[in-house]
């Protein structure tokens, strides 16, 4: 038998924390909740925008085994590969950026602005402004791949030097099927002075100095300092960097739309590019539901697996094992 | 006395609301109709709007323009909402599915109902793909196929025979073509082009010249796999790879080569570049000429852009008079024969002299008129965007040099026939 008395629903806290959060629940209810349950509805049926037909599991046989699995293989194969490089090259840089810029130099906060600026141009400008980068012919990528240089040379009369291009024949870059995957994970390179910078830059300044005075005493060096302080104490931000990057990463649409349309032959068709394609150029709204439930059970495995792995070496403070 | 003038101030801004959505002139219609293009289309299709109020006066048009690369989506975005306008300009090569989908209205009965509509006056051609089912689902605009666009001066400067007198003494060939191209294509001491004789041709250019052709007849098949449209598309890629006389589509796209700056002898392309180069081409002298003859013959694709009603359009009268007049003879003796933006679809303006007649670039205007002659109806029905994806993929295997036609056919064909097989998803 209990005695607790039934407190009118004003009366209690959680009544009044809903109605505070409402404005946020219902729009998420609304606009994020409802239209997702309604696209795994939907990735069960043939959708045209004009009418629903109830096909059962034909969306995922047609993308696992059927006519379109050559092209969902190999968008997932090109988002793969990029995730694969661009995410730790880009944390790595922005990690040592970080670092470089936490330096107690002069000026130091104008090389942050310098720095930073980069993520402030809009996607597509910088995309334009890559494209000329990339061009095979008169892009300043392939301008500088093809200095001459002097390489030395055994002739009659001894060494002598001769001038010849650092490389004779530079990729085409993004007229190429086998050079446009590198070129865009080349360009995603260019966001590393950005918010992932910051949040390291964050993170790095959140530890005590104490930690390094005590090092010193000790003998340490930078690079022990580095490693046995820093990288520890940072590994919080770097999870959720790397969370957050390969969430990201998974989601690269822009460049390729931009820049390549997603070939040649294919080869820069990212899986978000595909699920645009059949959605809003071909409206195969139903396969694309398919298509975007596919990579949110994905992205949801991989998060969940770094969770799982995170205990191993991610150290918070005052946190005890 | 705060909140009396709280209710005081919300009363009456619902009022204002109120007052904003009534009608203000009930006698008058409004039809809200939609294009694509950028401000220059724009100022055209307001200048014909200007013109149709005028001789209409209880009819208000209301035009909405959206850049062209989104268009599509938009407009099909909007029929799946139901939100669509009154009138909706189409490109031809969406119009089979979705007017399959029954998003337009047949103006078969205002046109049968219609003493002053003379169908006859009509290229056949014209009216052809707008039909379906038998009747008519809107009219024809911005009608015309590829012409060559060439830049006189450098043709004068490198002494090359005029591609126009060629064509009139009958030697305008695709080895003709090959060969001036040739000689416009210009290279630095570094080895780096300069110039360029021409842009790509049009694939279904390229493909019907040597033979070839697309589809069977049902649109069942792909028949890219004869040797006739294997020679067709190989020739594509040699223009590129074998001649060196076109720049790589990444570059013409760009503008690195654009016809505009002087660095492109010749320009392939569809007869509405004619005001953009009237503004834009400005430093030399250009005219026109038509495609070169192939070894099957001279072939152009000819196609337009349908305007239609909406299904659920409420003032489909006053839509189907806004079509017919912006069709009209009338209307298309301003538009196409002064601003020169398309071919004229009506035989009546065809024949009137004052059509020809040139006072700005193109002066050659019998170009024009000898298109309807040579001019092919492109081979499209509901499943062409499906197709189109396999198709691209494997033209750019081969324009990219990394398969040879023979091998890129051998790629695409297998695919295409999946895609034209398989039920519309």
């Amino acid at each position: 038998m209990s005695n607790k008395i039934r407190k009118p629903l004003t009366h209690r806290a959680s009544f009044w924390g809903f109605i505070f959060i409402c404005p946020w629940l219902l729009g998420f209810i609304i606009f994020t909740a409802g239209p997702m349950l309604a696209s795994l509805v939907l990735s069960f049926c043939k959708y045209d925008l004009k009418s629903v037909t109830f096909i059962g599991a034909g969306n995922y046989h047609r993308m696992f085994v059927g006519s379109e699995h050559e092209y969902f293989y190999k968008s997932l194969t090109n988002t793969a590969l990029y995730v694969l490089f661009s995410v730790p090259m880009g944390l790595t840089g922005s990690l040592l950026l970080a670092v470089l810029l936490n330096q107690k130099v002069k000026g130091v906060a104008v090389f942050r602005t310098l720095y930073y600026l980069p993520s402030l141009t809009p996607a597509v400008a910088s995309a334009l402004v890559w494209m000329w980068v990339f061009h095979p012919e008169y892009g300043i990528l392939n301008s500088f791949l093809t200095i001459n240089l002097p390489f030395p040379t055994l002739g009659d009369q001894g060494i002598g030097f001769a001038f010849r291009p650092m490389i004779a024949h530079p990729p085409d870059w993004l007229q190429s099927s086998a050079w446009a995957l590198p070129a865009l994970i080349l360009m995603s390179l260019w966001g590393i002075g950005g918010q992932r910078m910051i949040i390291f830059l964050a993170g790095l300044q959140g530890i005590s100095d104490e930690y390094y005075e005590a090092a010193r005493i000790d003998g340490a060096g930078a690079w022990h300092q580095f490693r046995h302080i820093t990288i520890p104490l940072l590994t919080p931000t770097i999870f959720f960097n790397l969370i957050l990057g390969i969430v990201g990463a998974f989601q690269v649409f822009t460049a390729a739309y931009i820049m390549t349309g997603g070939g040649p032959n294919n080869a820069t068709l990212f899986y978000v590019l595909y699920i645009y394609r059949h959605a809003f150029e071909q409206f195969h709204m139903g396969y694309a539901a398919a298509l975007a439930w596919v990579l949110f059970i994905l992205l949801f495995t991989f998060t969940l697996i770094q969770f799982k792995q995170s205990s191993r070496w991610v150290h918070y403070e005052g946190e005890t094992k | 006395m705060f909140r009396h003038s709280t209710i005081l101030i919300l009363a009456a801004t619902v009022f204002i609301c109120l007052g904003g959505c009534a009608h203000r002139d009930s006698g008058k219609v409004t039809i809200r109709y939609m294009a694509w293009g950028n401000a220059d289309h724009l100022a055209v299709e307001q200048a014909i709007i200007d013109r149709f109020e005028k001789s209409h006066p209880n009819i208000h048009v209301k035009l909405f323009m959206v850049p062209d690369s989104a268009y599509h989506q938009k407009l099909q975005i909007m029929l799946a909402s139901r939100s669509a306008p009154d009138v909706m300009k189409v490109d031809l090569y969406f119009f089979p599915a979705l007017v399959r989908k029954g998003y337009f209205r047949s103006i078969q009965p205002f046109i049968d109902a219609d003493p002053t509509f003379d169908e006859a006056d009509f290229f056949p051609q014209a009216l052809e793909e707008c039909r379906y089912k038998g009747q008519l689902y809107g009219l024809n605009v911005a009608f015309g196929g590829h012409v060559i666009y060439y830049n006189k001066t450098m043709f004068k400067n490198e002494g090359i025979p005029d591609p126009y007198e060629l064509y009139k003494r009958g030697e305008w060939t695709t080895d003709k073509f090959v060969e001036v191209a040739s000689k416009l294509t210009k290279k630095d001491k570094n080895g780096r082009y300069t110039q360029f004789g021409t842009n790509m041709p049009h694939w279904w250019t390229a493909v019907w010249l040597f033979g070839g052709d697309f589809l069977s007849k049902d649109f069942k098949r792909c028949t890219l796999d004869t040797p006739e449209a294997i020679r067709g598309l190989q020739w594509m890629k040699d223009l590129r790879w074998k001649y060196h006389v076109t720049p790589q589509p990444s570059e013409s796209s760009m503008s690195a080569f654009s016809f505009q700056s002087g660095k492109l002898g010749m320009y392939s392309a569809w007869s509405g570049m004619t005001p953009v180069f009237l503004k834009q081409a400005t430093g030399f002298e250009w005219d026109i000429a038509p495609e070169p003859k192939g070894p099957a013959g001279r072939f152009t694709p000819m196609k337009g852009n349908q305007l239609t009603v909406y299904a659920e359009s409420e003032h489909p009268r006053e839509a189907y008079e806004f079509i017919k007049f912006v069709t009209s003879a009338e209307n298309e003796m301003w538009v196409c024969g002064q601003l020169r933006r398309s071919i004229t679809t009506h035989k009546s303006v065809a024949r009137n002299p004052e059509y020809l007649k040139a006072y700005t670039p193109p002066y050659q205007t019998d170009v024009f008129l000898h298109e309807m002659d040579y001019g092919r109806q492109i081979p499209i029905n509901y499943r062409y965007q499906a197709w189109y994806e396999e198709f691209i993929s494997g033209l750019d295997l081969m324009l990219t040099n990394e398969m040879d036609a023979k091998e890129a056919v051998k790629w695409m064909v297998p695919r295409i026939n999946q895609a034209l097989q398989e039920e519309d998803w």
